[in-house]
């Protein structure tokens, strides 16, 4: 019994969003999806960067082709499969500690995104896995002139001086936001909290094997849930793991931006409340076009809202998935995000439950 | 309302000057209340007792100063520079009329180097000087049209028209009893820091000052987002620049009016001041708030309000001066 | 005895965004009306305490703390149902986007965040303009949002603050709970036998909007001396070090021409005494405070400026040192003892 088999994914995603996993950083996350995972996984295991992989065994007593050489989607127009692998990002945009001011100030290195009206004034916590402290980042008073730019924001930990600080941090630690994880709206429909990009993702993967186990579903091919690291600088965890894993089929579960204040005049992204964004290109991957197709009439089929994103840019996991070892048909499930890289992400719960089970469903489908 | 609007935007009255509009005023509004004064700095106050038990001291105040200039200097070629009082828009001032304190007519234009000049047609200095003196003030003339349905524009509603929602107010009054004491406070040098109704406040130290004024609305060409409309009745003020109302007298206002079947709305201008604020900071504070009539295009020669509102604002006013506070 | 960082989160906790704080009044009443003489919400929305001394000649001080805090307040709703606000008092706006914010709606406090483009996608540094930031309250259309907040629900920072190392503290709202906090723990404190003055606390309003409420209470209390109380900019980079107080070593006193000089010396040589560190912060022609609307109340009145060093002034995460502000209110507990400055004129 571990103290997460009652967790709704609502309650899970709230754990997962309050941890702290910059990336390079991802252990604490690892830790909690680890404890989660183990009793429905047939085997966890990891890269050498630190991902890890929940594998969920084929039945037995699955009957498949036995010839090698038939054309590996069936005339049912399903795609025939032996390793179908799942990827989600662990990590979270954050930044690392550059240097100690005399006064015991921190100056950091940002792991990602710059912009300083999104850092100023924030609350964040710093250190590694197994030492954390609370600060914020500091601003010039308004009536001094506001908080300037990226250069010249620093964080506060209480330290009295240099010396002071250093007990608590040294350069090359991690620091990232520290957000409370709040329900809101009318009905309580939305959702906000740091680093749902993509713990979200994690939550879904979490709750998809959950599921496969307690219904005891027979799948004919084996599935690899792959909570990958450092998606936020360039994939490289999805890299090692596809290459480990050497998939056929890859399904990256994450988090798209999406902007609702311009309304649809704009001609925006997606909508929130409208289920999971399926991706036919982005800035690192052409979608192939009979997984797209197939996972937008999985969604038809069962009556899950689904919705095609229609904007063409920024990239994750599928990047590598799709291109390692042999190759991979690779889908992505999106989740429409409000105010990604930030300290308060925002999210539909609904958009949540539809991404859950459309995957579920693409399984299913699959058999 | 009409007749009278277009009577009290006459006169020319620029802010230090205002002793033309100030007797058309009390003519109008003297036969409607108790007793009629001006302070030292020519404020007119109206009085009108109230008979209430618990009866409060009740200052309504409507500047009735105007934007214009000043005379400061005569060129050899008979043209007259001047010095600005209040915010002048010169997009709408240049190639205009303009009328001196005397009655005489000249035009306002722009000069070679950016700033404006005034041509009264004089050949040179010395005939200038026989017609206008150093000092004195001068307007764009004043007119008043009639627009579609209930609407009009013409100047200066910023803030005559607040002056014809207090008389009308008054002359409706008349016979009437209220249960608050009223003072109808007709202000002076509002455009130039709200001057005036300092004194007047300082010297009736009121329990609730209600400022009658024009505000901007959110329907105006180019205008930044803003809820209050042309037409959607009397603008409750919850805040401008230089003052945020008490949220206890907003709250009675809006009960007043909605008790009353008044049309209003709630105003937040994010740019100018009125004479709230000096009510409310004078002496030991005040509860202070604002009626607005919202005005299209203030401080132009085409201020457009909608007299559907002032008829509002004119309940209101009403209603203001017979609620519990 | 009051416990000073309990009374400032106490006080925190009570939203008086301009034009609010009447409705602070009760909150403030049921935390600390008990341990005062009298206490009293005036025309201009102050809230005073009143605490006399034993001896009934004893001239009157006023310790004034402003009580409204930055904020904003709702100034339309945009077709996709997101709010639109305006400020009241300075606030950067460069801080807000996917900011926490908590709007003070009828039906009770509901949780709202700046709409920000993904940082990535920014393309440009500029700063929101008023009508280009808005506040998401997770409603979608205009009547929703309409429905749950009126025209002019005041907006407040949204942050529940923390504890640092080395006594330090991060809160919204210090400017100027922090010091409303130290002169009520201060003169709690002191019996009225040793009371060298009849106390008035005015925990003032409009202070942020330029609103004075402070010279309205002035007025009416007619006090023979005034401390103005409030935050100053702590030592933090961008600060010059002749403008700012370093964390943990004390209050900062202004030398200034609104000032009285002979009054603030009295507090130099007090703080001296008491072996007590303290920084001297020249503000020529203004302090940037309440003294200036206090000082020319009436005939005069003889005005000091004791502040506490605050970080992160008008942000949601302003942050203090403990031991400054015990200090400070140490500093105004011999203050209000003193007879010979309660003798000075």
């Amino acid at each position: 019994m571990s103290k997460y088999d009652n967790y709704t994914p609502t309650e899970l995603l709230r754990e997962l969003s309050l941890a702290f996993g910059p990336s390079g950083c991802e252990g604490n996350v690892a830790d909690i999806i680890r404890e989660f995972i183990a009793p429905y996984a047939d085997e966890v295991t990891s890269d050498r960067l630190g991902t890890v992989i929940a594998v969920y065994r084929r039945a037995e007593d699955c009957v498949r082709s036995a010839d090698p050489d038939e054309e590996p989607v069936t005339k049912e127009g399903k795609p025939e499969i032996e390793k179908l692998m799942f990827a989600a990002h662990m990590d979270e945009v954050g930044f690392m500690i550059k240097s100690i001011d005399g006064d015991g100030y921190l100056k950091i290195a940002a792991l990602s995104g710059r912009d300083p009206k999104t850092l100023a004034g924030r609350n964040v916590t710093v250190g590694d896995e197994t030492k954390q402290y609370k600060g914020y980042f500091g601003v010039k008073p308004a009536h001094l002139g506001g908080s300037g730019n990226f250069d010249s924001l620093y964080i506060d930990i209480g330290a009295k001086n240099k010396e002071d600080a250093e007990k608590m941090v040294a350069p090359g630690d991690f620091g990232t936001y520290r957000s409370d994880f709040v329900r809101f709206g009318p009905d309580g429909a939305y959702l906000k909290g740091k680093a749902i990009d993509d713990r979200l993702g994690c939550t879904v993967l979490c709750m998809l094997l959950k599921r496969l186990r307690e219904e005891n579903v027979k799948l004919p091919y084996d599935v690899y849930f792959c909570f990958t690291v450092r998606e936020e600088i360039g994939s490289s965890g999805a890299q090692t793991a596809a290459n480990k894993i050497q998939p056929d089929m890859g399904i990256v579960i994450e988090a798209t931006a999406v902007d609702a204040t311009k309304g649809e005049k704009y001609g925006s992204v997606a909508k929130q409340g409208m289920g999971g964004c399926i991706s036919f290109m982005d800035r690192s991957t052409i979608y192939d076009r009979e997984t797209y197709d197939f996972v937008l009439a999985t969604a038809k089929k069962w009556g899950i809202p689904a919705q095609p994103k229609c904007y063409v840019s920024g990239g994750n996991d599928a990047g590598y998935i799709h291109k390692a070892g042999v190759g991979a048909k690779c889908a992505a499930i999106s989740t429409p995000t409000q105010y990604i890289h930030t300290a308060s992400n925002v999210v539909k719960e609904s958009d949540m439950i539809a991404v859950l089970d459309l995957a579920y469903a693409v399984m299913m489908e699959m058999k | 309302m009409f007749n009278l609007t277009k009577k009290i935007l006459k006169p020319v009255s620029v802010s230090g000057r205002e002793e033309a509009v100030v007797g058309v005023i009390a003519e109008e509004i003297a036969p409607y209340v108790d007793t009629l004064h001006t302070d030292a700095m020519g404020n007119l106050i109206a009085f009108k007792a109230g008979v209430g038990e618990n009866k409060k001291k009740v200052m309504f105040a409507a500047h009735i100063d105007e934007i214009g200039f000043m005379v400061t200097f005569i060129e050899e070629n008979g043209y007259i520079r001047f010095n600005t009082l209040g915010g002048i828009n010169f997009t709408s001032a240049s190639f205009t009329y303009v009328v001196f304190e005397s009655g005489l007519r000249g035009v306002l234009v722009p000069d070679a180097n950016g700033g404006h000049v005034v041509d009264i047609g004089a050949k040179n200095r010395k005939e200038a000087e026989r017609r206008v003196k150093i000092g004195e003030t001068f307007a764009v003339v004043s007119d008043v049209v009639k627009l579609a349905g209930t609407r009009v524009a013409g100047r200066p509603m910023d803030d005559r028209i607040g002056a014809v929602v207090l008389i009308e107010a008054a002359k409706r009054l008349q016979g009437v009893d209220v249960k608050n004491d009223i003072y109808f406070c007709f202000t002076v040098q509002e455009e130039v820091g709200c001057r005036g109704s300092k004194t007047a406040a300082y010297a009736i130290m009121p329990d609730i000052g209600i400022a009658l004024d024009v505000t901007a609305t959110g329907d105006t060409q180019g205008a930044a987002p803003m809820a209050v409309k042309l037409g959607g009745g009397a603008a409750i003020k919850i805040k401008d620049s230089s003052v945020v109302c008490d949220r206890g007298l907003v709250e009675i206002m809006k009960k007043e009016a909605e008790d009353k079947k008044i049309k209003h709305q709630f105003e937040i201008l994010t740019g100018g001041g009125t004479d709230t604020s000096s009510m409310q900071q004078t002496g030991a504070g005040c509860l202070a708030g604002c009626i607005s009539i919202p005005t299209r295009y203030i401080h132009s020669s085409v201020e457009t309000i909608d007299m559907a509102d002032v008829e509002d604002s004119v309940k209101l006013t009403m209603a203001l001066c017979d609620a519990e506070y | 005895m009051l416990e000073y960082k309990t009374l400032l989160r106490q006080l925190c906790g009570i939203m008086s965004i301009p034009g609010c704080e009447r409705s602070a009044f009760e909150d403030v009443k049921a935390l600390v009306g008990d341990r005062f003489d009298d206490m009293y919400c005036d025309p201009a929305r102050n809230i005073v305490l009143v605490k006399k001394s034993a001896n009934p000649d004893a001239p009157r001080i006023m310790l004034d703390a402003h009580f409204d805090e930055v904020g904003m307040i709702v100034t339309g709703v945009s077709d996709e149902g997101y709010l639109r606000v305006t400020s009241v008092g300075g606030i950067d706006r460069q801080l807000l986007p996917a900011s926490d914010m908590w709007v003070y709606a009828p039906s009770g406090k509901l949780y709202g965040v700046f709409a920000c483009l993904a940082p990535h996608l920014a393309t440009d540094n500029k700063t929101p303009e008023w009508k280009d930031l808005l506040l998401d309250i997770g409603c979608r259309t205009k009547e929703e949002a309409e429905k749950l907040v009126p025209l002019g629900t005041p907006v407040g920072y949204y942050n529940e603050g923390d504890d640092l190392p080395n006594n330090r503290i991060t809160g919204r709202g210090f400017d100027d709970k922090a010091c409303a906090a130290g002169l009520i723990c201060a003169v709690d404190a002191v019996p009225a036998e040793e009371l060298a003055f009849d106390v008035y606390i005015t925990l003032s309003s409009g202070e942020e909007v330029g609103g004075g409420g402070a010279g309205r209470a002035a007025f009416v209390i007619e006090p023979e001396l005034a401390i103005i109380t409030d935050v100053n900019f702590a030592l933090t980079p961008g600060v010059a070090g002749e403008e700012g107080g370093k964390f943990g070593e004390g209050p900062m006193i202004s030398l200034s021409a609104v000032t009285d000089r002979k009054l603030t010396k009295k507090i130099i040589a007090l703080a001296d005494k008491l072996e007590m560190k303290h920084k001297k912060v020249v503000e020529p022609t203004s302090t940037g405070t309440n003294s200036s609307c206090v000082y020319c109340v009436n005939a005069g009145i003889p005005v000091a400026v004791v502040s506490i060093p605050l970080a992160n002034m008008h942000s949601f995460n302003e942050s203090l040192c403990l031991d400054d502000a015990e200090a400070f209110s140490k500093l105004i507990g011999e203050i209000v003892k003193d007879k010979e400055i309660g003798g000075m004129n």
